[in-house]
């Protein structure tokens, strides 16, 4: 059957990918800049995440044609998007609480973020200038 | 026959159950079947990222490696997302060319679209190689991080250091042998070939020429890489002495829970530096050296305390006793040693004993520095907080280690979280992965007919590379997603 020239086209193909290619570059470009990830974490991740939501959404209604498809495809993707988000959902008040429920053994063989003490209670240091901890360094 | 109305059979007179016939899907089938497929995989892999954010955001607060910890680079995994994305693109004109009837083209990109896939798991496979390559592996025994630099990392060390050591002394007994048993095997397998042999001396004349050859072989084979063993021989046995088992006295010795610590955090640190523990490791170093220098100095006035009355047999025995730990299997020494000690009175005895034990510290004190010296000469950058290299034997720039500085190392390395981020990457990236090898199954299925003359990538396969296309999209969307999620957060 010949395809409905009104659809698609190569010119709207490219403009996607070219589209992707520069999201692609937004999103590398937020992740490897200090000031957005370290100084404004949260900044920095929802930016990565809106831009992958675009990329997403680009790569399903042009490549996978749903811009151009009938009714059927609500049927499709609102349950499995509704699925998607419950998942997510439901994990959220298990995110950041796992340490807190570790038992006491556990914990003793859990990693730890750093060197915690460079002062020994026991003696006094013989040098001047202790260096103290940086905190730039903190958790990612 | 009877007539058919909007459906409705007309009974034959066989009692058929009447069958009611409502219109058709608006798609194909094989696109349902395929949308169909495609929203269990996005509730798969949607509950695999809900998994790793709970386990990344649930490690213990600020343990998560950071990228150049675990040799994640970012700039790859943009690559294989440019790659993906380009054929993502080719596929989509792939079925454009398809539905206009132009196979040719059609197959143009299909072969691209293989191309890009097979790029993205070849680069893939090369960022699996690196991790391997420095002890990062999904599980263990063959992953070499440990959550923390405790007794057990610091006999892993150890062990690790003795495995080698062990392996390269039997090679070079073995290399020993060899040599000691090769020119007696040639002599008389010579005079066994001049002359005419009797049955029992012919049987004699194969096993001794079977066993040349064993000695022969392993002669080439040890001698081939020789020096190399012999530099790294030399290497891991300052390590086991000088680092390892120094490290696990000086654990062992103090009372002070924090000194214990430092000791273990300053091998994990020497053999796989982390930024964040450099500042406390420089205050550690202070430690060490100011106390090393305490007991070299404390025990050099013992020495001079027992030793207050020189006499030569003393002198003597110790500097035979000071050979014999250098030595242990030297059967002459021992025997000297014996005989001097036989000239000693009972009262010289017991302080040579204590002058030797003292020897032996300040020799082990001495290693030490010697070995610091060699192998972790370093000092701390204030500005950088982190150790740079001071020698000059071609070495600038930052620490990073010994693992780094000896590939076939492979030792311990204290990484926190380490494991769990390895077990969520090698999962997520190499379901990916399996799905991308089964795109490429279906790519060369469709392609492979073409290739051998019995198909055309026409409008009549178009429904094909239709859902072909949209299973591969899938696969780049998932892609979309992991890309930030593993490398940059």
């Amino acid at each position: 059957m010949a395809h409905d020239p009104g659809h698609g086209g190569l010119r709207k193909y490219l403009i996607v990918g070219i589209l992707l290619a520069i999201l692609t570059a937004i999103s590398f470009a937020t992740g490897s800049s200090q000031m957005l990830m370290h100084d404004a974490k949260h900044l920095g991740w929802t930016i990565m995440m809106a831009v992958s939501c675009c990329k997403a959404l680009l790569v399903m209604l042009f490549f996978m044609h749903l811009i151009w498809e009938a009714n059927w495809k609500y049927v499709l993707t609102i349950p499995a998007s509704i699925m998607s988000m419950f998942l997510l959902l439901m994990l959220v008040p298990d995110i950041g609480y796992r340490y807190r429920s570790y038992s006491e053994e556990r914990l003793l063989h859990a990693a730890d973020a750093r060197i915690r003490a460079t002062h020994s209670p026991l003696e006094e240091t013989t040098s001047q200038e202790a260096e103290p901890p940086s905190s730039s360094d903190a958790e990612h | 026959m009877a007539e058919h109305d909007s459906g409705h059979h007309d009974d034959h007179g066989h009692g058929h159950i009447q069958l009611e016939y409502q219109p058709a899907l608006p798609i194909p089938n094989g696109k349902v079947i395929l949308w169909l497929f495609l929203s269990t995989e996005i509730m798969f892999f949607a509950g695999l990222i809900g998994t790793f954010i709970v386990l990344r955001y649930g490690a213990p607060p600020g343990t998560w490696p950071a990228q150049h910890d675990v040799h994640l680079k970012e700039w790859i995994g943009g690559m294989n997302t440019f790659v993906l994305i380009a054929s993502s693109l080719t596929i989509v004109l792939a079925l454009e060319f398809a539905r206009k009837d132009k196979p040719a083209i059609a197959t143009f990109w299909m072969v691209a679209t293989l191309i890009f896939g097979s790029t993205f798991l070849g680069i893939k496979a090369g960022e699996y190689n690196s991790k391997f390559s420095h002890g990062i592996y999904p599980k263990k025994p063959r992953s070499q991080m440990y959550e923390k630099a405790d007794i057990y990392y610091v006999a892993a060390v150890r062990n690790r250091l003795n495995s080698l050591v062990t392996t390269w002394r039997t090679e070079e007994a073995e290399l020993e042998t060899a040599k000691n048993e090769q020119p007696g095997l040639t002599a008389e397998i010579e005079t066994l070939s001049q002359k005419s042999r009797s049955d029992a001396e012919e049987l004699d004349y194969d096993a001794k020429r079977e066993r040349l050859d064993e000695v022969e072989s392993t002669l080439r084979r040890i001698e081939a890489n020789d020096a190399e063993r012999k530099e790294r021989l030399a290497v891991a046995e300052v390590l086991l002495a000088d680092f390892a088992r120094w490290t696990e006295l000086a654990a062992a010795k103090t009372d002070d829970p924090v000194k214990r610590q430092a000791a273990m955090e300053v091998l994990a640190y020497q053999i796989y530096p982390l930024h964040r523990d450099a500042a406390a490791i420089a205050e550690y170093r202070r430690w060490e050296a100011a106390e090393r220098k305490k007991e070299a100095d404390e025990l050099v006035a013992r020495r001079g305390v027992l030793l207050a009355t020189p006499s030569p047999q003393s002198d003597a025995v110790l500097g035979l006793r000071k050979q014999q730990v250098g030595d242990p299997n030297n059967t002459d020494i021992q025997a000297k040693l014996a005989q001097a000690e036989g000239e000693l009175s009972a009262e010289q005895r017991t302080v040579i004993d204590e002058a030797a034990i003292v020897d032996v510290r300040l020799d082990q004190i001495r290693r030490r520095e010697e070995a610091l010296e060699k192998y972790f000469d370093v000092q701390y950058d204030h500005e950088q907080h982190t150790f740079v290299h001071r020698g000059e034997d071609g070495h600038e720039g930052e620490w990073h280690g010994l693992n780094d500085e000896y590939h076939w190392l492979r030792l311990p390395m204290k990484l926190p979280s380490g494991n769990m981020w390895a077990s969520t990457y090698f999962l997520l990236t190499g379901f990916h992965a399996l799905h991308v090898v089964i795109g490429l199954i279906v790519f060369v299925c469709i392609l492979l007919p073409v290739a051998l003359g019995k198909s055309r990538l026409d409008s009549t396969k178009a429904n094909v590379i239709e859902n072909t296309g949209l299973y591969w999209h899938f696969v780049d969307l998932v892609w979309i997603f992991l890309f930030p999620l593993l490398y940059l957060f």
